[in-house]
């Protein structure tokens, strides 16, 4: 199977930052959620996959094409991207950021650019800053799929938007990963967009990739047990992933078969599952 | 047929597909040489991944209730006798036990129920 | 490169009209050479406002992820600046026959010499100009912008103060030379900055 997207000891140093050693990989048709606090280095992970950024070590590959090749300029032409704003000029509207982009793209499809803004209800002789948020996301993500794209990326595409407008989007994804071909890269601080939607997840805390893994076994692999103080100390220390106290009892993050028989362990969700983590992280 | 995904439950999703496309299966519901949704017509109409459903059918060609035909689909297998009856005979079992532990707060012991059998066995005659 | 300058002409749309009527209205008022100047300097200063739109709309981080290089998004506003300096000619050719014809101004030169030195000046303004931009951003660079038109402006002033109306034939040769040598430093002095504003831009995003 080809892989979307192969990262390999990917690191970037910044004044009080850095993106440490970075390894995913993405296969061919499947979705990859990012996942991690503000700050913890998903916008700059995607902004080396896109070349804005040089990496100061280590290599990314982008649809089977080095980032730092010359020629990946030209497969941007099967990449769509949507960023955590839509950033087009304010003043123009959907039909120019149509004829705009029809320029930029190799491939640029006007009829589907105009099945997305009849489907979302966008007016295309509106000015784009008179747009609200959801209309301004539903235009990026509009232009984003209107050029044949193999590969969608995007980055916090469904912060600050209303649930209804949430589920709108992430039918889109769905629609979008029909085609065998076709993969997501999305990051997102809000982990139930990703639940359900992801075939792997990767989670980036401070910098550090704590894993990347298919979901399911990822899920399957840890056990969430509420117990009492007493039953805590019984557990080897070396056992806990990860904790959360609370005056009355604690909430604890194990490996399944790791579960004492004397406990009831119940399956973590994806969002508890990487709280605790970080908060094992915290603890240490 | 009917597929629903609880996110409640402390059941995986794969585990919750497989289940219900089992139970169809064998229920008689999908016959030998339906097909199947593709995987990602699936995923995509049930809002899941791609890959969780792909477990599920794997789980299902493994056990052999699907078979899946290159560049064509998946389809229901012939019915493997054995196993069905294998499938059955655990749910009977199921069933007797649950009548056993039923039984003593009804102040009845095992041959109680034994003749319980027998006369509605010979009702439904 | 034709999408990008697509953009910006729908960005400048409004001001570009504006500014048009501006440096008509401004070349029939004072029809002087002069006049050439500051309009062909103002049409360099469109470039910089497209910037400054493209800085409030954060265009860049979306335009890096497009099918773009950093050379064709610095090499955009350049073409833009470059595409600008036809329609000035061309006001100022109509700005100047209606001076003579319908104001009945008297002493009107039709000479091209002038208006060609205008437009090199701003080409070389241009030069020095964007890599500021690019290196610093819109807001601090029109201040460096203001500066150098002062310092343009009394250069052309000293330049232009000795040339009579009616130009004469050794003046106006030596005016031709001075053309050559302004178009030259232009053509250079823009290859050059191209390389440098490629560079800022990069620069600026990593």
């Amino acid at each position: 199977m080809k892989n979307a997207i192969e990262v390999r000891n990917l690191t970037k140093s910044f004044p009080g930052f850095t993106l440490n050693d970075l390894t995913f990989t993405l296969p061919e048709g499947a979705i990859l959620g990012l996942i991690g606090e503000n700050g913890a280095g998903k916008s700059t992970t995607i902004k080396l996959l896109l070349h804005a950024l040089e990496a100061d070590n280590g290599s990314a590959k982008v649809l089977g094409c080095d980032v730092k090749d010359p020629a990946y300029s030209a497969v941007k032409n099967r990449i769509g991207v949507v960023l955590d704003e839509a950033y087009f000029p304010e003043v123009l509207t959907a039909r120019q950021v149509g004829k705009v982009l029809r320029h930029a793209y190799s491939d640029w499809q006007d009829a589907d650019y105009e099945a997305y803004l009849n489907r979302f209800s966008l007016p295309d002789d509106k000015m784009f800053r008179d747009y609200s948020r959801g209309m301004k996301m539903k235009l990026a993500i509009a232009a984003a799929l209107s050029h044949k794209p193999q590969l969608l990326i995007l980055d916090e595409a469904t912060a600050g938007l209303d649930p209804l407008v949430r589920d709108e989007i992430v039918d889109l994804f769905y629609e979008f990963t029909r085609d065998p071909s076709h993969s997501i890269l999305i990051s997102s601080h809000i982990i139930s967009d990703l639940e359900k939607l992801c075939d792997y997840v990767a989670f980036l805390h401070k910098g550090n990739l704590l894993f990347c893994e298919e979901k399911d076994a990822l899920l399957d692999r840890y056990c969430v047990v509420h117990t009492d103080e007493a039953a805590l100390r019984a557990l080897p220390n070396s056992a806990i992933k990860g904790i959360r106290k609370n005056p009355y009892g604690s909430e604890i993050l194990l490996y399944a078969e790791d579960v004492p028989a004397s406990l009831t362990a119940e399956r973590p969700t994806l969002e508890n599952l990487i709280l605790l983590l970080s908060k094992g992280d915290a603890a240490k | 047929m009917n597929v629903l995904i609880r996110n409640t439950g402390d059941q995986p999703i794969y585990q919750q597909i497989y289940m219900q496309i089992k139970s169809a299966i064998l229920s008689g519901e999908l016959k030998e040489g339906d097909p199947l949704p593709s995987i990602r017509a699936l995923a995509k109409d049930l809002r899941i991944s791609v890959i969780t459903t792909k477990r599920a059918y794997d789980e299902l060609e493994k056990n052999g209730f699907i078979r899946t035909i290159p560049a064509k689909g998946c389809y229901v297998a012939r019915p493997n006798t054995e196993m069905l009856r294998e499938e059955r005979l655990q749910q009977l079992e199921a069933h007797i036990l649950a009548a056993l532990e039923l039984a003593p707060s009804c102040g009845l012991g095992a041959e109680n129920i034994i003749d319980m059998i027998r006369m509605f066995d010979k009702e439904l005659l | 490169m034709k999408s990008l300058l697509l953009k910006d002409y729908y960005t400048l749309k409004k001001n570009l009209g504006v500014v048009l009527l501006f440096m008509l209205g401004f070349c029939c008022l004072m029809s002087d050479d002069l006049v050439t100047v500051y309009c062909a300097f103002y049409a360099a200063m469109l470039p910089v406002t497209a910037i400054a739109y493209d800085e409030r709309a954060n265009w860049n981080s979306l335009a890096v992820s497009m099918p773009y290089s950093f050379r064709d998004l610095a090499l955009g506003k350049y073409l833009l600046g470059y595409l600008l300096m036809p329609p000035v000619i061309l006001v100022s050719y109509v700005a100047k026959l209606l001076s003579h014809y319908v104001f009945h101004r008297p002493a009107v030169s039709f000479s091209p010499l002038p208006i060609m030195m205008a437009v090199c000046g701003a080409a070389i303004v241009l030069a020095f100009i964007l890599p500021i931009i690019f290196r610093f951003g819109s807001e601090k660079a029109r201040l460096v912008y203001l500066f150098i038109v002062m310092i343009v402006a009394a250069a052309a002033v000293l330049f232009m103060r000795p040339l009579p109306f009616n130009v004469s034939m050794p003046a106006l040769s030596s005016l031709s030379v001075l053309t050559a040598i302004l178009a030259a430093a232009a053509v250079v002095l823009n290859l050059i900055s191209i390389r440098i504003s490629t560079a800022m831009l990069k620069r600026r995003f990593r």
